[in-house]
Order: structure tokens, then C-alpha cells, then sequence
């Protein structure tokens, strides 16, 4: 088998860095892969991946030591264009690609950049078009379209240019638990079918992990090749399953459902109770009769909602169901055209009776330290408080002298998050709070989410990831076309779900949300 | 059925004539005339939020243009009509800014990048970036301040805006930045090109650029002839004249406006 | 697939048409080669009376520059105010300065003779006026604000200005033999252009050949032929005139549309929900 991709003693710092970001790198990678890049958040798998394509080091500058091989070709010895043909790359951020204005275009630029046949051309975007169902947008603007559908653009784009190595970096972040299956499946046709090596970097390693076949674990600039299964007990990572897997003694750990099935039917688990959680306490917010509208379209349909005090409220549905617009009425930026929307009895003030971290959580980071950040809320409401008590809740102490835009996008979203938590107000609401998070940090997400519930606020989280929801929430309402569809704790709801059930509940039956549920039952 | 959308070199020939226009003339019932002409074309064809800031920014621009023009007046003899000959200069100069800012706003600058010959492909994104920073960065600025008031602190107007330069900069430069990246990564700057659909050349274009062509030569012709009714005379005042013709020709720049726009 | 090529023609030819055809049009007389063009300046001061025939040294030049080569060649002296846009002093009369109202309600007036004896008050300064080869310009020091009130100069022709004795060497002599087909080469050309699309209208006075122009369907030659004989249309004084009307109501057309537009088209911009 060819190499696709080598890296042969690759060892890189940043212009200013004070340690290496790859470090005595090693991976060679068979033309026809599909795999996995895994690792902590700020260990280096995005510049593992951007050394791919030769953006590191030159776009980047740095010291450079060792070479990296695509299809052959040496990445210091080609500019990057010059390896357009053969690698594409997707970011963590896919607005940042765009070149063009419509969304056809875009899929061709890069054809036109090769001097692709224009008939040629045509035909690759129409299927490119209908592999990842864009065909309804292909004339629309793309800077009007929503953060999934601009991921889902932005691969599309990097398809189409018919490359025959593809890197992603969390492609599917911004993708419902349904979008995101329709785009694995569309890689690994293409893996199977047509002999692509793709290597994707993931948080969400329920998503991935039984489809990949390769792995590479980064870890402090330092990476290990091997099968997942190796490589994800290495990092102590892994999907639910695996989890439970390592938990009771499972050999070989199972990475997928199905692996975990055949297993479970051997264990014997009494019948599940519910989480201990805490009861709600009294109503904090309601909204009645809402209709708030996005755009042209009507987000929210006349919604009725009481928020209790002490909830923690997980709102899920597909992209485009109307959750952030919810998020955003609540918070008190966004008029409703019809309805009534309420925090502590009146009308909420931002900041002050509700306090929102956006989905682009960057654009309230502007200070020049981590502690800057959370110290500018607390000077805005007249507090002179320690912001460090915030910092630690979310365990990013440790940055506090840190300048926000060094850091990764998982240790940015925790930071973004105190800042707004510092507003100490009694309604928490987090947009999409998963970007860039590694399990580690999710876990103190929900440890603090948790805490604040039990302190008397209420939190409200709008997500389309399954298992944070199944962690966290005490209550999952369910929004399709502006409605909620369902509404009630989570066991009901997601164990309901064939899209949305967690791992646990798929494995073991309804009821079961959590490893942690499991295993406390395990005899 | 979304109408198909028009070339980007009728929006050229229009801006173009638009711009003749209001070069040969100073008489302000013309240049006056030509805005109410760019508006009507703008709210016709306006692509996005982003742009519709950047038109407001060019409306600001061309407004300021005029006071500053006529203050000028300050450094010589002030009289009523050397008062009104800088506001007519002014006003020319500022009609020329709201033309560019119209057209700015109805294309797509990539879009006329890709029509551009290959010689001029380079400078013509590197125009087509830079001028895409400014409607970004407002942009920026907007969710920058929505953003923080999510968690209480309110951006009060102009004594914030030094604060917010300089992160809303970082981050315009870091776009840019990226921006560049991922065209180079993407394969720009290979050499051999080659085109995806070029846009078709539509009756509605044809339109628009006769018109403008039109309107143009009209008013070109007049001046070659000095008319004295392109500019008014200002010493002393009287009512600017308003000839009927080169009304209907400037009103021909309107043409666009009539068009069903690709907008659905 | 031909519509690209004909909108480009189209476009260059309405491009070149107002440079062509004015050249065409407007310039060389029969004798042109012989004495070169040359125009009539006549300027009343009150006490004086100056009758001056000024060489040309370009086909077309401003009413200022017809100033400058008149003091040139016939030592007149002058002084221009306005940044060189207005014209101040003549002959020794008027106010020294940048401002050529200092003396107001006295004034140096600006007339156009129309070749016939007839003037018309221009509403254009001198910075902007284009006076060709057997054009007639007039200037009188006087005080009213508007042609209806402002002395006129005398009745005059070309042919008056450059055949009576003057001091200036032979461009005056030879130029009044070919004066009269000078002055009149522009008319005809319009004359003949214009009989070819509209025989009923023959341009005889600047506010004809204003109506003509608006009435006639035009072809594009027969209006840039008459603009270029012509200083175009009269100007207006006292009041807004009808054009001024029709200009603010098509202006509030298109400012009323574009807003009515605005308002049911401004759900649209805001980004697509997520």
C-alpha cells in the first residue's frame, strides 16, 4: 500500500512558543484510510493536521524540524497550492474558506484554481451537491446560511475539488446528531469506493469511532499511531461504550453499539432509576404563546415553556428547529413578534437577569487576559469580586495570564463561558456550548453547569450533543419547526429518540443516560 | 422562477456612466437626481446586512465629503456664491462616492474578480479582499457589541469605539489572515485557470448597460458642447437650470431599479 | 451568443459618438488652413467701448482664455477672480481681488451673441463656456442680476467685429471673407443632420432648438450635432422652472420606491436561523 501521508521526526514550534507543538512526530498513513486524530484539547492536533496541507510552517513561520511527505511530495518543497491537488482541508471554523459569494461558486473555486474542464466542473458539483444534500442552497449567499450548513458547505467545497487525501478538523461540530451520520457516511463511501484518505480530528468520539480504521493520539505535541481501539485506551479517551467497556472488563473494548450489544446482553442490570438530580424549585422564566421570528421565517411557533429554578434544561432538535432564537429571546436580545417572554416576573434584561454565551463564543472575548475577561463582568455590575473563583470553577486557572486568542478553541469556550457566568445571573443560557471541547472539559462543563443548578439558577442549554445532554440536563425539551415536540426528563425523552438516544440508552435500554449510571449499577 | 442575476459588467457600465455623469456636472438637481437614482438601484439589488452597512458608511462619506467641501469656503473671500460654488463641488464629488458605494453594494467584488482577465486576476482580488475588510469589520463590531451585552456590559457608542478598535481590528486582520491561507491552500495563484459557469450576459444587462450608455453619452455630448446648463452659475445665484433631457437621461441610470432582481 | 459583442459595440460607439462628432461638426471653415479660427470680444465698460478680433490658438476655448489671448494679442487687461472661474476686471474696470461681486450692484455681465445681433444672457461663467471659431462674446459692466435687467451690448456680428479696422495684424482681414461661412458651417451641418430625421424643425435660437431637440425622436448624431452648435438650452431665472419640477417628482418616484422596498424587504437581511 502507498503512503498517503508521512510524517518522518517531525518536531515544530511556533514563532513564539515556549514548547514544541509536535514533537518527535511519527505516522505514516496507507493511502485509502480513514483516520481518527485524538487527543486534549491544545495538544496539537490542529497543527498536526494544518502540517498536513504545509500550512505549518509556511503560513505560520516557526522552527520546522523533519519532513512530512503528501502523495509523495515533500510539504516544505511545495507551497501549498502546489499541493491543492492532491490535499484539501477543512477547518474548525468553515466561514473562514469562503471565497466567493454563492454557495455553487464556492464549490468551484477550487476546481478553477486546477484548471479543471468545465464540464468537467459542472458534473462534480452536482454531485457534489446531492452527496451532502446542498442542493437547495446552491444558489443562495453564503454568508446567510446557519453554522451547519456553512460546515456542511465548507466540505463540500473541499470535495469537490476531488482531492485524493482530505483533512477535517471537527467537521461535524455544528451538525445535528442526523447531519452528522449523512457526512460520515458520505466520507467513508468515498474511503470504501473511490480510495480517499481522509483524517479527521474529533471531540466526539460516539460519532466517529466506529468508523475509522486508523488512529493517531496526540497528546502535549507527542503522538502514537495505532488501531483506535489501541490508541483511544492510551489517551484513557473514548466513546461511551468504550467507557463502560474498560469499566467492566470488556475485551476487545467495543467502540461502536453494536461491538458494545453483544456484550451487554450478558450483564444483568436492575431496572434503571433515575439519576439523582434535583427537584425544581419554583419558576424562574416562562414564555407564553411565542412567536419570534428569524429572518424571513418564523423560528418559534407559539411556545409555552416554565423554566423552574435549579433545572438544568437541555433544548435539542435539528438545526434550524429555533433554538438559539429561543436562547437569544430569553436573554432578552431578541424582540418576540408575538407572546410574552418573562425572568423574575418582568421583561429579561441581558447581563443582568440572563446571561447568554453565544455560539460564536469568540466575539466576547476581547481583553488581553483570561482573567481580564471575567474581571471586565464583574467590573460592568459594580462587583469587585476575585474573578479567580470563576476561573477555577471552570479549570482554567491555570490561563488566567494567558491572552485569549492563544489559546485552543475548547480551553476559549471555557473562558468565554466564566465571563458570561460571572454575570452571576440566576438564568445561565449556553448556545452550542461544544466547539473544540475534549471530554475532560465537557466533564467540567457539566460539573459546573451542576453546581449552578444546585446554587438556585436555572441553566438552559441548546445542544445537539447527545451525551452532554444525557450528563447534564435534569430536563430535555425537544424543538421541531418552532414547537416543542417533547418535553419531559431525559430518560423519557432521548430514550424515546432513535436519533438522540445516548450510547447508554442504546446499549442498555431506556433509562440509562451515563456511564457513571451504569456502572453504579453494576453489581 | 429566481430571475438570472445580472453580469457584473453591466453593474461596471453603470457605475462607469453613472460616474460621467456626475463628473461633467455640477448642477445639484442632476447630482441630487443620481441619488435618488443609486437608491432606488441599491434597495433594488442589495446582497446582504453586510453590504447595506457598507452603503450607510458611503452614504456617511459622501454627506461628510460636502460639509467638508463647502467648509473649505472658510480659507478664502466667504461669499453666497463662492459658498455655494464649494457645495457644488462637493456635492460632485460626494454623488461619485454614493455611485461607487451603490455599485460596491449590488456586486459581489469576487464575483467581478472572476471576470477579470488574467493578467489583472491577482490585483483584482487583492482589491476585492481589501475592499471586503470594511463591510467585515463592521460586521464585527456589530456582534462584538451584541456580544457584550449577553453579559451585561453596554458598549456606549463613540467612547467605546477606541476599546473596540483594536480587538475588532485583530480579528478583521486575523479573518484576512485565514482568508489568504485557505485561498492558497485551496490552489490560488496555480497559473492555468479555468472557469465554472461564467455568468451569461443577459438581456437585463444589456439593458441596463444601453441605458447607462445612454445616459452618458447624453451627457458627455453636452458637455463637449459646454452647455452651460451643467453648471449652474453661481455668481450671482440663480435657480439651477434643469434641462427636461438630460433629466430623462439621468432618470435612464434608474433602469436597474426597474429590473426584477435575483433576490428571491 | 452575438449579444455580447453588439452591447460592446453599442457601448463604444455611444462612447466615441460625443467625441466624433463635435470634431465633425463643429470646426474648420473652408479657410481654416489660411488664417485660423478666431472669435469676436466685445466689451462695454461704460466709458469705452472695446471691439476686439482674438485669434483662436485651439479649435475651442473658454470665455476666459478668449480673455487671455485677447490681452495677448491686443493688450487688453484683465483680471479673473474665483480661482480663475470669474471674470473681475476689464479694461481697467472693476474690483481688484478674488472676489468679482466686491463692487456689487456692479458687475461685469456675460453674453453669447447668437451671430444674428442678438445676445443671450449666459448662465454658465467663462471658466466653463466654450467659444469656437466665429463665436461672439460680450461682456458689460453694469448692475442687474439677470439678463431681463442687466445692459446688454450692442448689436453685433462676427463680420461687424473682425472686417472693421483694427489695430491687430492679418488674421482680421482674411478672416472676414470666410466669417461668413465660418459662422454659419456649424447651423448648416445641423440643418442638413437634422432635416435627415426631423425636416419640420430647423434650430434658429437657442430655446428652439431647445424644444427641438426634446420633441424630435432623435437619432443620437441630430442630438449631439445640435448640442454642439448651441450653448444649450436658455437658462432659467427668478423661479424653479417645469425641469426643476420634473426632476423632484421623479426623484421622489424613485426615493419613494426604493423606501416603500426597504421597509417589506428588510425581514429578508438578518442571517438564517441556526
Amino acid at each position: 500500500m502507498t503512503e498517503a501521508l508521512g510524517f518522518d521526526d517531525v518536531t515544530f514550534t511556533y514563532p513564539d512558543g515556549a514548547r514544541p507543538a509536535l514533537d518527535d512526530v511519527e505516522v505514516s498513513l496507507a493511502e485509502g484510510s480513514f483516520a481518527l486524530v485524538v487527543g486534549p484539547t491544545g495538544s496539537g492536533k490542529s497543527t498536526l493536521l494544518r502540517a498536513a496541507n504545509g500550512l505549518v510552517p509556511q503560513f505560520t513561520g516557526g522552527t520546522f524540524h523533519g519532513r512530512v511527505s503528501v502523495g509523495g511530495r515533500d510539504t516544505l518543497a511545495h507551497p501549498p497550492r502546489r499541493l491543492a491537488d492532491l490535499v484539501a482541508f477543512v477547518p474548525q471554523d468553515p466561514g473562514a474558506t469562503f471565497v466567493l459569494d454563492r454557495v455553487e461558486d464556492e464549490l468551484a473555486y477550487g476546481m478553477e484554481n486546477l484548471g479543471v474542464d468545465p464540464s468537467h466542473m459542472r458534473r462534480r458539483v452536482e454531485e457534489t451537491l446531492d452527496l451532502l444534500d446542498l442542493e437547495t442552497l446552491r444558489g443562495r449567499s453564503v454568508r446567510t446560511l446557519s453554522g451547519g450548513e456553512r460546515q456542511r458547505v465548507a466540505i463540500a467545497a473541499a470535495l469537490a475539488a476531488g482531492p485524493s487525501i482530505l483533512v477535517l478538523d471537527e467537521p461535524t461540530s455544528q451538525l445535528d446528531p442526523q447531519g452528522a451520520e449523512d457526512v460520515l457516511a458520505a466520507l467513508q463511501r468515498l474511503v470504501h469506493d473511490h480510495g480517499m484518505t481522509v483524517l479527521l480530528a474529533e471531540h466526539r468520539l460516539e460519532r466517529v469511532a466506529g468508523w475509522v480504521d486508523d488512529a493517531i493520539g496526540v497528546d502535549g505535541g507527542r503522538v502514537a499511531q495505532g488501531p483506535p481501539a489501541d490508541v483511544l485506551r492510551k489517551l484513557g479517551a473514548g466513546p461511551p461504550v468504550a467507557r463502560i467497556g474498560a469499566i467492566v472488563g470488556w475485551d476487545p473494548v467495543p467502540l461502536t453499539v453494536r461491538e458494545a450489544r453483544r456484550f451487554a446482553a450478558t450483564v444483568r442490570l436492575p431496572t434503571p432509576s433515575p439519576p439523582a438530580r434535583n427537584g425544581r424549585g419554583p419558576v424562574l422564566a416562562s414564555v407564553r404563546d411565542l412567536v419570534a421570528t428569524y429572518g424571513a421565517s418564523e423560528a418559534l411557533r407559539g411556545l409555552d415553556l416554565d423554566l423552574h429554578e435549579g433545572e438544568v434544561v437541555a433544548v435539542m432538535g435539528r438545526n434550524g428547529a429555533g433554538k438559539s432564537t429561543l436562547l437569544r429571546v430569553l436573554a432578552g436580545v431578541h424582540e418576540p413578534s408575538r407572546g410574552r417572554v418573562l425572568v423574575r416576573r418582568e421583561a429579561p434584561r441581558p447581563g443582568a437577569d440572563a446571561a447568554l454565551c453565544p455560539q460564536e463564543a469568540d466575539d466576547l472575548l476581547f481583553h488581553e487576559t483570561v482573567e481580564r475577561e471575567v474581571r471586565a463582568t464583574l467590573v460592568a455590575r459594580g462587583e469587585t469580586g476575585d474573578p479567580g473563583r470563576w476561573l477555577d470553577a471552570l479549570g482554567v486557572a491555570g490561563l488566567a495570564a494567558r491572552h485569549p486568542r492563544d489559546l485552543s478553541a475548547g480551553q476559549r469556550l471555557l473562558v468565554a463561558v466564566a465571563s458570561v457566568a460571572a454575570t452571576d445571573a440566576p438564568l445561565l443560557l449556553l448556545d452550542e456550548p461544544t466547539r473544540g471541547l475534549d471530554p475532560p472539559s465537557k466533564d467540567r462543563l457539566v460539573a459546573f453547569l451542576r453546581a449552578s443548578a444546585d446554587d438556585g439558577n436555572t441553566v438552559v442549554l441548546a445542544t445537539h450533543d447527545v451525551e452532554l445532554a444525557a450528563a447534564a440536563a435534569t430536563r430535555v425539551v425537544m424543538l421541531a419547526g418552532g414547537e416543542a415536540i417533547a418535553d419531559g426528563d431525559p430518560a423519557t425523552v432521548l430514550g424515546d429518540s432513535r436519533v438522540f438516544a445516548p450510547q447508554m440508552t442504546r446499549v442498555f435500554g431506556p433509562g440509562w443516560l451515563t456511564t457513571e449510571q451504569v456502572a453504579e449499577a453494576l453489581p | 422562477m429566481t430571475p438570472r442575476p445580472i453580469h457584473p459588467g453591466a453593474w461596471i457600465a453603470w457605475a462607469t456612466c453613472a460616474g460621467a455623469v456626475a463628473f461633467v456636472t455640477t448642477d445639484p438637481v442632476y447630482l441630487f437626481l443620481l441619488w435618488a437614482v443609486s437608491w432606488f438601484v441599491y434597495t433594488n439589488h442589495r446582497s446582504d446586512t453586510d453590504t447595506a452597512r457598507s452603503f450607510r458608511i458611503f452614504l456617511t462619506g459622501a454627506v461628510v465629503a460636502v460639509v467638508l467641501r463647502t467648509a473649505l469656503v472658510f480659507f478664502g473671500t466667504i461669499s453666497v456664491a463662492n459658498t455655494a460654488f464649494s457645495f457644488l463641488e462637493g456635492l460632485r464629488l460626494a454623488t461619485i462616492l454614493v455611485i461607487f458605494g451603490t455599485f460596491n453594494a449590488v456586486t459581489d467584488p469576487f464575483g467581478l474578480v472572476r471576470i477579470a482577465p488574467r493578467h489583472f486576476h491577482e490585483p483584482a482580488l487583492a482589491a476585492a479582499l481589501a475592499l471586503s475588510i470594511a463591510p467585515r469589520t463592521v460586521a464585527s463590531v456589530g456582534r462584538v457589541r451584541e456580544a457584550q451585552r449577553l453579559r451585561g456590559l453596554t458598549v456606549r457608542g463613540a467612547r467605546s469605539l477606541p476599546a473596540l478598535a483594536v480587538p475588532v481590528l485583530e480579528r478583521g486582520m486575523d479573518e484576512a489572515h485565514t482568508l489568504a491561507e485557505s485561498m492558497d491552500a485551496r490552489g490560488h495563484g496555480r497559473g492555468r485557470r479555468s472557469r465554472y459557469r461564467p455568468q451569461p450576459w443577459t438581456a437585463a444587462s444589456t439593458a441596463i448597460a444601453a441605458a447607462a450608455a445612454v445616459a452618458a453619452a447624453t451627457f458627455l455630448s453636452a458637455s463637449a458642447g459646454g452647455w452651460a446648463v451643467l453648471h449652474p452659475q453661481t455668481a450671482p445665484l440663480v435657480w439651477p437650470a434643469a434641462d427636461p433631457a438630460l433629466i430623462v437621461a439621468t432618470a435612464l441610470l434608474a433602469v436597474p431599479g426597474l429590473i426584477r432582481s435575483r433576490r428571491p | 451568443m452575438l449579444r455580447r459583442p453588439v452591447a460592446a459595440a453599442l457601448l463604444v460607439g455611444a462612447a466615441l459618438a460625443p467625441v466624433a462628432l463635435p470634431a465633425v461638426t463643429g470646426s474648420a471653415p473652408a479657410c481654416a488652413a489660411a488664417t485660423g479660427p478666431h472669435a469676436a470680444l466685445v466689451i462695454e465698460t461704460g466709458a469705452r467701448d472695446l471691439r476686439l478680433c482674438v485669434a483662436l490658438d485651439a479649435p475651442t476655448v473658454s470665455g476666459t482664455h478668449l480673455i487671455e489671448l485677447a490681452g495677448e494679442q491686443q493688450h487688453l487687461s484683465y483680471g479673473f477672480g474665483s480661482g480663475g472661474q470669474a471674470v473681475c476686471r476689464l479694461a481697467g474696470v472693476g474690483p481688484e481681488g478674488d472676489d468679482c461681486f466686491a463692487d456689487y450692484p456692479d458687475f461685469w455681465g456675460y453674453w453669447r451673441g447668437d451671430g444674428h445681433g442678438g445676445w443671450t444672457w449666459s448662465s454658465t461663467g467663462a471658466a466653463s463656456t466654450t467659444v469656437g471659431d466665429g463665436d461672439l462674446d460680450g461682456w458689460v459692466w453694469g448692475s442687474g442680476d439677470a439678463g431681463s435687467t442687466h445692459p446688454k451690448p450692442p448689436s453685433l456680428t462676427v463680420a461687424d467685429v473682425c472686417t472693421a479696422p483694427s489695430p491687430s495684424p492679418a488674421p482680421a482681414v482674411p478672416a472676414s471673407t470666410h466669417a461668413a461661412p465660418a459662422t454659419t458651417t456649424p447651423r448648416s451641418t445641423a440643418a442638413s443632420v437634422d432635416a435627415s430625421a426631423a425636416p419640420s424643425h430647423r434650430p434658429s435660437s437657442p430655446a428652439r432648438s431647445a424644444r427641438t431637440r426634446t420633441a424630435s425622436s432623435s437619432a443620437l448624431p441630430s442630438v449631439v450635432a445640435v448640442a454642439a452648435a448651441d450653448q444649450g438650452p436658455p437658462p432659467v431665472s427668478g423661479g424653479p422652472g417645469p425641469g426643476l419640477l420634473l426632476a423632484i417628482a421623479i426623484g421622489a418616484a424613485l426615493a419613494g420606491g426604493g423606501w416603500l422596498r426597504m421597509r417589506s424587504g428588510r425581514h429578508r437581511d438578518e442571517a438564517a436561523p441556526p
